[in-house]
């Protein structure tokens, strides 16, 4: 046999080739197809979810190099009086300028850029919120689910119900308005106006959580592993903390922090919306403010469309994570 | 006022002693009591069987006397004590009949009375979970009847391995307790590997995890162990791998323990002493050799348990009259005289006092050395040897 023979190479060899290349990227593309219609209804969210967090996560980190002073605005209003301080600056709006990704804001800034920046409005304190939630409700169901029967839980309970009975939103309002009118400093009013809201919220947000760890807690104290535990010389403390707490209630913790996380946004965004003395002041850009802003009966604008966008997909994305991992942790350990 | 009552004392050599326990559960108005003057002792270095139908009250007493008893009232008196090697004796329920409002029954009362508001219970708790604590450093463990039940489905078998390492040596750090877990996989004739560490209590069969639950309670290094009816649910093969299991780990002299079953044959290859439980009560005690030995004295109880794990065994489950027998339920009973009189051949063919059986609870009679049975009857070997067999007639209605 010639050894040149297995280099030569017929003429119609090469379309064969591209034929089995074909083949193999036709299988190839199947293979992704089926794939994507076997992932489950859990997985697509999980991806979804986590594709949304990246992008806020991106947007916060991205915020921090965009200095909105320096970003050259595309209106001839003078930029000295800051966001919108007047009624009559509404009516100069939205015309979309060319070479911006999305057009400009009333303020003649990129919508991109601002929907970016818009991020720091609630990025910080929404986790804020959440860890003030997390750690009280944690602390408070705990207590309640362990020492059943006694003073303790019934005190307990007694002041989840009271925080429950009041409704959150107004909650958030009346106290941040509270708060608020003490300060006389205005300069230092934007920063703890967004504080006291996480703050607020948090706590409001205490009783959803600390009842269901309340429940886990008071399911497990009659499970027969924690008896065992107990048997085997584990401490209160040990078991309570990561036998019910760190192995049983994850899936309740990690998804309420991403339930949180949306209703903080939900809740920053409306309150800015209402206006000044409620949420957001006008001079820090928020989804809410860039709502706002844009005059009446408009709709299918990039102006309404993309923070309207933004807000939903956002909270989507964070319920349905926390929904994935919740049920992920479930079913992956029973 | 009456005076106090003596102090109990341990017995002699034994590992635990258990007297006059009385365990109760609340039902409606009334307190049930599930364990009636409970008694027990444990030699050091030696198993006891714990034997009895299913309901007589074994496992609530064995709860009782490690501090696991769950129920309300649960536990209201008696004593236990334990004296672990040369540590100071440890009586778990000291002064328990002082802080509970409830007492046992007392002459004509049927049923365990409560006496005040118990502010002292929730105090008495807490000073019984201080005693377990110590009585957990001296080394008990306990193997549970469920072992899927009682492995958490949320941790990996290796993590909870290595807090029971812990446990043992608390000064241990992640490497060691980790060789440590390895150590009693191997053990309990398990792979002892990385993969085998990382499973879930749901990724095991039956057997691999009692075998795990075996391994945890080894792993607190305990000198006393409770199995709690280590081999039910389990098919024969497993059965006799889990029971040759536990024959070399307590068969090595160094550890002293309790086995609850329902199987006789595993009880009598494990065991030196079996204590016999009979709807709530102790029927009969003593070594494991003299007991349902037709030619002793023994409870009529005890010869029957022997007798109809005879006939399962040889796959007789008919008796002479045909049909099934009746056994006449299970349950706790609450009466007087003699609880067993209603499944009693000497009683039904009247060869000991009636009156004395319907209306005196029998003591605890010392029949031979070491060696005591709940009953009436002077020589109970000839009695049944007179009477028509332990349920031939019964089997009649």
């Amino acid at each position: 046999m010639d050894p040149n023979n297995l280099i030569h190479r017929d003429p119609g060899e090469e379309s064969e080739d591209a034929t089995l290349a074909g083949k193999i990227a036709q299988g190839a593309l199947k293979d992704i197809i089926t794939t994507i219609l076997r992932w489950r209804h859990a997985d697509i969210r999980l991806i979804f979810g986590t594709i949304v967090l990246l992008l806020l996560v991106g947007f916060r980190i991205a915020a921090i190099f965009i200095d909105v002073d320096t970003l050259e605005t595309h209106l001839d209003v003078g930029r000295s009086s800051g966001f919108s301080t007047g009624g009559g600056f509404q009516t100069t709006n939205c015309r979309p300028v060319e070479g911006l990704l999305l057009g400009n804001d009333r303020n003649g800034y990129s919508l991109t850029a601002t929907l970016v920046e818009a991020t720091q409005a609630f990025f910080l304190p929404a986790l804020l919120s959440c860890g003030i939630a997390l750690f009280f409700g944690t602390l408070l169901g705990a207590i309640a689910g362990y020492f059943r029967g006694g003073l303790l839980e019934s005190s307990t309970k007694l002041l989840l119900t009271v925080i429950a009975s009041y409704p959150r939103l107004i909650l958030v309002i009346v106290a941040v308005g509270f708060f608020v009118a003490y300060l006389h400093d205005p300069g230092r009013a934007v920063g703890m106006r967004l504080f006291l809201m996480a703050m607020m919220l948090g706590v409001a947000y205490v009783p959803v959580l600390a009842l269901a760890i309340y429940q886990k807690v008071g399911a497990f104290q009659r499970e027969q592993f924690i008896e065992a535990a107990r048997a085997h010389g584990l401490s209160d403390v040990r078991i309570l903390g990561y036998h019910i707490l760190w192995a049983n209630c994850m899936p309740v913790l990690a998804r309420h922090f991403f339930y949180l996380f949306g209703y903080f946004i939900l809740v920053e965004t409306s309150l800015s919306y209402l206006g000044p003395e409620y949420g957001v002041p006008g001079s820090i850009p928020s989804w809410g403010n860039l709502l706002a802003g844009c005059s009446k009966g408009e709709l299918f604008s990039a102006a309404v469309m993309a923070p309207s966008v933004a807000i939903v997909g956002s909270i989507l994305g964070l319920t349905f994570l926390g929904d994935a991992i919740g049920e992920r942790f479930e079913r992956g350990r029973t | 006022m009456t005076s106090a009552p003596p102090k109990p004392v341990a017995e002699p050599g034994a590992i635990l002693t258990a007297r006059d326990v009385w365990v109760g559960v609340q039902v409606g108005k009334i307190i049930k009591p599930i364990v009636q003057g409970g008694r027990l002792t444990v030699p050091q270095g030696g198993i006891l069987g714990l034997v009895g139908e299913s309901g007589s009250g074994k496992t609530q007493f064995v709860r009782a006397m490690m501090g696991l008893s769950s129920l309300e009232p649960g536990v209201f008196s008696g004593s236990a004590i334990y004296k672990i090697g040369d540590q100071p004796e440890v009586n778990v329920l000291d002064e328990v009949e002082a802080y509970t409002p409830f007492r046992p029954p007392e002459g004509d009362e049927l049923f365990p009375q409560r006496m005040r508001i118990g502010f002292g219970w929730p105090l008495w708790r807490r000073r019984f979970r201080k005693r377990l604590d110590l009585l957990r450093r001296l080394g008990v463990g306990f193997i549970f009847q469920n072992p899927t039940g009682a492995l958490n489905p949320f941790l990996r078998i290796g993590t909870q391995l290595q807090e029971a390492v812990l446990v043992a040596r608390p000064n241990a750090n992640r490497k060691e307790s980790e060789e440590g877990a390895l150590h009693w996989l191997d053990q309990v004739h398990l792979k002892a590997d990385q993969h085998t560490l990382g499973l879930y209590p749901h990724e095991l069969s039956g057997g691999m995890a009692q075998r795990v639950m075996i391994a945890l309670a080894l792993a607190c290094e305990p000198k006393f162990i409770v199995a709690d009816e280590p081999t039910t649910g389990l098919d024969s093969h497993i059965r006799l791998e889990i029971v040759g299991l536990l024959n070399r780990i307590m068969g090595q002299g160094a550890l002293s323990g309790i086995v609850i079953s329902h199987d006789l044959p595993m009880v009598a290859r494990l065991c030196d002493r079996l204590t016999v439980m009979y709807r709530g009560r102790v029927v009969e005690e003593g070594p494991i050799e003299a007991l349902g030995d037709p030619e002793s004295d023994s409870h009529p109880y005890t010869r029957e348990l022997k007798e109809r794990a005879e006939a399962l065994a040889r796959g007789r489950q008919k008796h002479s009259k045909g049909g099934v027998e009746k056994t006449g339920g299970t349950g706790v009973v609450v009466g007087k005289g003699c609880i067993y009189r209603s499944r009693c051949a000497i009683y039904r063919d009247g060869l000991v006092d009636k009156e004395r059986c319907n209306t005196i609870q029998p003591e605890m009679n010392l029949i031979a050395d070491e060696h005591r049975a709940a009953c009436h009857c002077e020589d109970i070997s000839d009695a049944l040897k007179q009477s028509g067999g332990l349920f031939g007639e019964a089997a009649s209605g």
